[in-house]
């Protein structure tokens, strides 16, 4: 992990950018709208359900999706609840123009962090730019392409599921039993958008590792090797579910209580927010060094059992980099 | 039989009036005076009793029915024929004026199977012999009339004309046979899986009012208007259900068929529904008073909801015990709260001595769910099942006044509401400390634009124009909407609401409550209308307020004061200007804080589009705050109300911008999946 901390601050940093420039524009339409009331004494010290009633009816934009309750566990669950249910992408135009963009800064990068995990050393500034380059085509065109499969997972699998679920459930009277089946929905769907992330990811991985330019050829191999192999695959991806979720629990423990205007509060809570993107960025990053990991060993087994071929997989950094 | 219980009833409350006066009275102007009290007694004797037997087919979805109807002509004026509504039939079909209208046309309907649409079938109507009537079978003189929008579609109200009009003081006896087919649940009544909710189900005379005319309205809006009467209720239903409803439980028979026969009676009541489904948890406590009545509490609970027992309750009480001691006494001494199954749509809805609170499974404490539909719709025992408005045309002064008391008594005993949002279809909550809900509700109704000037509150209620333009929104029942909440909310809750806070502060709570409690005990068991509430504020206030209603119930004006400017001039000289944007007048206050601590308060007629205060003093102008004690609740915008020096907008606005970027940051790592 550690050969890639200069990537992972890069990411860390984009991620930075591309939320704070838009804050600003945030931040100014709340003063704006507080001008010199006293609801900017309430706002400071805890908050204003009173101007924020105002503020919520008048505001547009990006301004719009400021929410009163995006603290801590909140901001999570909304997230999160907006991944599941495809409402990522209707937050607002600005939040998925910036949410576009920062995937996209994702799918530059990943060439370098494959190729620094499979090579397993560091790269210079110019190598690191040179690996991206490379495999970013390949890569936006995955990207692509895994885009059709998303959409279909919550344009045309979702909505079904919600009307069959609704459908069987129709009759009950007991929430807790449509909890069930709800739950059982939206296990469907993470497992759908689980499995075709870990699918493209598997299919960027070949594609580092046996310098592969088709987007359907890697696809095939990485489908085969997950295939042939699903207990492994099955395996690493919960563990790492379980790791970011560990993260996830952590931070949900921050209160969700507007803090005051301290320097010391404020600096916690947003050290408490960075040290989680950090760690979600982490989780991320791990997760494509123990599939390029587990890949590898498939490879390599898989060249082992083939007559004529050495034990031993080696994958040159020259190769990598040409 | 039901009608010489209802005599005897009505005998025993006459004696008990002579009781307390005769032996202590000798003065014949005194006997004259007990004459006048009797006799006005005897006119407030019920003019619709109801005699009921109703049998529940789960599996058909199906409730037979007869009514045995006494009717009694208590105008001047004689009724040639008699009205009926038949609410059930507002689901007949798409074209009915219910559905039809923009408020309801949800999205839901769509997912409504052929078997699942609603009717009511009246088979056989005839009068009873007696009263000096023979008895005639009038089943082929049903007509569907349509009085309100002239929809041939629309069959939710039944006329018959008599063979002769029942004269005044005269009593009609009628029978009839009918036939309900229970709907999804839609506008409180229907059922979902074996949870059965049957309100609005029988054929319900409408009032014959002191013009002459009938006041029976199709069913445009879900509220409702219906004369005082006794019901005598037998309920049949599987063996084994559990049964809720209006009046205290007689009687409960095992059937050899293996059903149950459930009886029910209150006097006094203007309507009588009822809830049977096998999944309730009964429980019971008692409301105990030093000066009030006790009431007993029966609570039917879903088993998804075992443990908020004591919530229900709680509530219960606190609203009994306020509305009790501001108003007077509950009368019934018993209340029966239905904790309603989920999505079944038949939550927070009020009818005599039964109420429907609503929770959640996950229901986190200091939610205030379900504390506050709880006191709502109990408040609406002594606002709509006592004082008995016409809810068709005056919706507002029951739900306005229930909705203001039930807002002071939740913030008095339970304090703040925390916000709560809900995730994952609503599964999942999240309570926030520290963020509560606005106290300030005409905040939130914009201000240019504000929902207020939707329509004009003195509008019937079953007129109001269409709802927000906002689009889309889930209610707490999961439902999608097309519209949000329009004019009707707006001007029968938020509206009054806000109207009747503003009054408050504007007479101060000794008076206020004076005129609610002299409204309530002026208008038990009748009929008030707006301008009889009026009129009372009037009387206790001392003061004509039409320049209130004017602007505030006859208009939609909008009321927004600002401070505009705080200017100095120079050699001490400071001005504070301040500005009316909005169409509303209200006399404000201005309170100036100067920097060396001297309070200045200044009193604003509120009259001309804007004013100055000019003051000269060294110490520069700290804070200027118009109605600084929040009088004007109906103020639109609460933040221009205020001027700072040295506001904290910068740094107030630099920390939530930085909670807003957090959750920025977090949204970006969602869309690095698709990478």
């Amino acid at each position: 992990m550690h050969r890639a901390k200069r990537l992972i601050l890069l990411i860390y940093f984009s991620n930075v950018l591309l939320a704070l420039i838009p804050m600003l524009f945030v931040e100014e339409s709340i003063q704006s709208s507080l001008g010199p009331s006293r609801a900017g004494d309430h706002l400071a010290r805890g908050f204003d359900p009173a101007w924020y009633a105002e503020f919520r009816t008048a505001a547009t934009g990006l301004a719009s999706t400021f929410d009163a309750t995006l603290l801590s566990a909140g901001a999570l669950l909304k997230g999160l609840e907006a991944f599941l249910n495809g409402q990522l992408f209707k937050t607002s135009a600005g939040i998925t123009l910036i949410g576009l963009l920062y995937a996209l800064i994702w799918t530059w990068w990943s060439g370098a962090f494959l190729s620094v995990y499979i090579l397993q050393a560091p790269l210079s500034r110019d190598q690191m730019l040179s690996a991206s380059a490379r495999f970013f085509p390949l890569f936006l065109r995955l990207a692509i392409l895994s885009g059709i499969f998303y959409f279909l997972i919550y344009a045309y699998l979702l909505p079904r599921l919600t009307e069959f679920t609704s459908q069987q459930t129709r009759n009950l009277v007991d929430e807790r039993v449509v909890f069930l089946w709800a739950s059982g929905k939206w296990l469907v769907i993470l497992l759908c958008l689980a499995t075709i992330g870990v699918w493209f990811d598997y299919a960027k991985i070949v594609a580092v590792i046996q310098s592969r330019r088709s987007a359907a050829l890697a696809l095939i191999q990485a489908l085969g090797l997950a295939m042939r192999n699903p207990g492994r695959v099955a395996l690493l991806y919960l563990s790492l579910t379980l790791i970011g979720l560990l993260f996830l629990w952590f931070y949900s423990f921050l209160p969700t209580k507007p803090w005051e205007q301290t320097w010391r509060g404020m600096t916690a809570t947003f050290a408490a927010g960075q040290f989680y993107i950090l760690s979600r960025i982490w989780v991320r990053l791990l997760s494509y060094s123990s599939q390029a990991a587990l890949v590898h060993s498939f490879l390599a087994n898989e060249m082992r059992s083939e007559p004529g071929v050495p034990a031993t997989v080696t994958f040159r950094q020259e190769t990598a980099m040409r | 039989m039901f009608a010489s219980r209802a005599c005897e009833a009505r005998s025993r409350r006459q004696e008990e009036s002579r009781g307390a006066h005769v032996n202590t009275v000798r003065d014949p102007t005194w006997i004259v005076l007990l004459i006048l009290v009797a006799s006005a007694a005897l006119s407030q004797a019920w003019a619709a009793d109801y005699k009921l037997e109703a049998r529940l087919d789960p599996a058909a979805r199906t409730v037979s029915g007869s009514a045995h109807i006494r009717w009694s002509n208590k105008t001047t004026f004689a009724a040639s024929d008699l009205q009926f509504h038949l609410y059930y039939n507002a689901w007949l079909n798409p074209q009915s004026s219910f559905l039809n209208s923009n408020r309801m046309r949800e999205e839901a309907l769509k997912q409504w199977r052929p078997n699942e649409w609603a009717a009511i079938d009246v088979s056989r109507l005839k009068i009873l012999p007696g009263n000096g009537f023979a008895e005639l079978d009038l089943t082929s003189a049903i007509q569907y009339i349509q009085p309100d929008d002239g929809n041939p579609h629309d069959r939710t109200v039944m006329k018959v004309i008599l063979p002769r009009p029942v004269k005044p003081g005269e009593t009609i006896e009628i029978q009839v046979e009918f036939k309900i087919k229970v709907p999804r649940p839609f506008a409180r009544t229907g059922s979902r899986g074996e949870y059965f909710f049957i309100a609005q189900w029988f054929p319900k005379l409408g009032v014959f009012e002191k013009t002459g005319a009938w006041n029976c309205r199709q069913f445009i809006q879900t509220e409702f208007f219906s004369e005082f009467g006794t019901y005598d209720v037998r309920l049949v239903v599987p063996g084994g259900w559990i049964v809720g409803a209006t009046g205290r439980q007689q009687s409960h028979r095992q059937n050899k068929d293996g059903t149950a026969t459930h009886h029910f009676y209150q006097e006094q009541v203007i309507d009588f529904a009822w809830v049977a489904s096998p999944d309730f948890y009964e429980f019971r406590d008692r409301f105990e008073h030093p000066h009030l009545k006790a009431v007993d509490l029966r609570l039917l609970l879903m088993l998804d909801h075992l443990g908020q027992e004591s919530r229900y309750f709680t509530a219960a009480k606190t609203a009994l015990k306020y509305f009790g001691e501001w108003l007077g006494e509950y009368p019934y001494g018993h209340l029966t709260i239905i904790d309603p199954a989920y999505l079944s749509n038949s939550g927070g809805m009020e009818y005599p001595t039964l109420i429907t609170g609503g929770t959640r499974w996950l229901n986190l404490p200091g939610s205030q769910v379900p504390e506050e539909v709880t006191v709502h719709e109990t408040g609406h025992q002594f606002f709509y099942a006592v004082v008995a408005n016409n809810e068709f045309e005056d919706a507002w002064l029951d739900e306005g006044l229930t909705e203001y008391s039930t807002r002071k008594i939740m913030r008095e005993a339970f304090g703040s509401a925390p916000v709560v949002r809900r995730y994952f279809e609503g599964f999942i909550p999240l309570l926030f400390e520290g963020i509560f809900q606005s106290d300030h509700p005409a905040s939130g109704l914009g201000t240019f634009e504000s929902e207020l000037k939707l329509d004009v509150m003195a509008t019937p209620a079953w007129q109001y124009g269409p709802a927000a333009r906002r689009g889309r929104s889930a209610d707490a029942t999961g439902l999608t909407r097309v519209y949000g909440p329009g004019a009707y909310t707006v001007n029968s809750y938020t509206k009054p609401d806000l109207m009747l806070i503003t009054l408050e502060r504007h007479l101060g709570w000794g008076k206020f409550r004076s005129i609610l409690q002299t409204y309530f005990s002026r208008w038990r068991f009748k009929h008030p209308r707006a301008e009889d509430f009026f009129n009372v504020v009037h009387e206790v206030a001392g003061e004509d307020f039409s320049w209130f209603w004017n602007q505030t119930y006859r208009s939609s004006h909008v009321f927004d004061y600002s401070v505009d400017a705080v200017t100095d001039l120079g050699n001490g000289l400071q001005s504070v200007h301040l500005r009316r944007w909005g169409e509303g007048v209200f006399p404000v206050e201005v309170r100036v804080e100067f920097s060396d601590a001297t309070v200045v308060r200044e009193i604003w007629d509120g009259q001309s589009r804007w004013t100055r205060f000019d003051f000269r003093k060294k110490s520069p102008i700290r804070l200027v705050e118009v109605d600084p004690d929040g009088k004007l609740a109906l103020d639109v915008n609460y933040t221009n109300n205020s001027w700072v020096r040295k506001p904290a907008s910068k740094s107030a606005a630099r920390k939530w911008a930085l909670k807003w970027a957090i959750w920025l940051q977090n949204l970006l790592e969602h869309f690095a999946f698709f990478s």
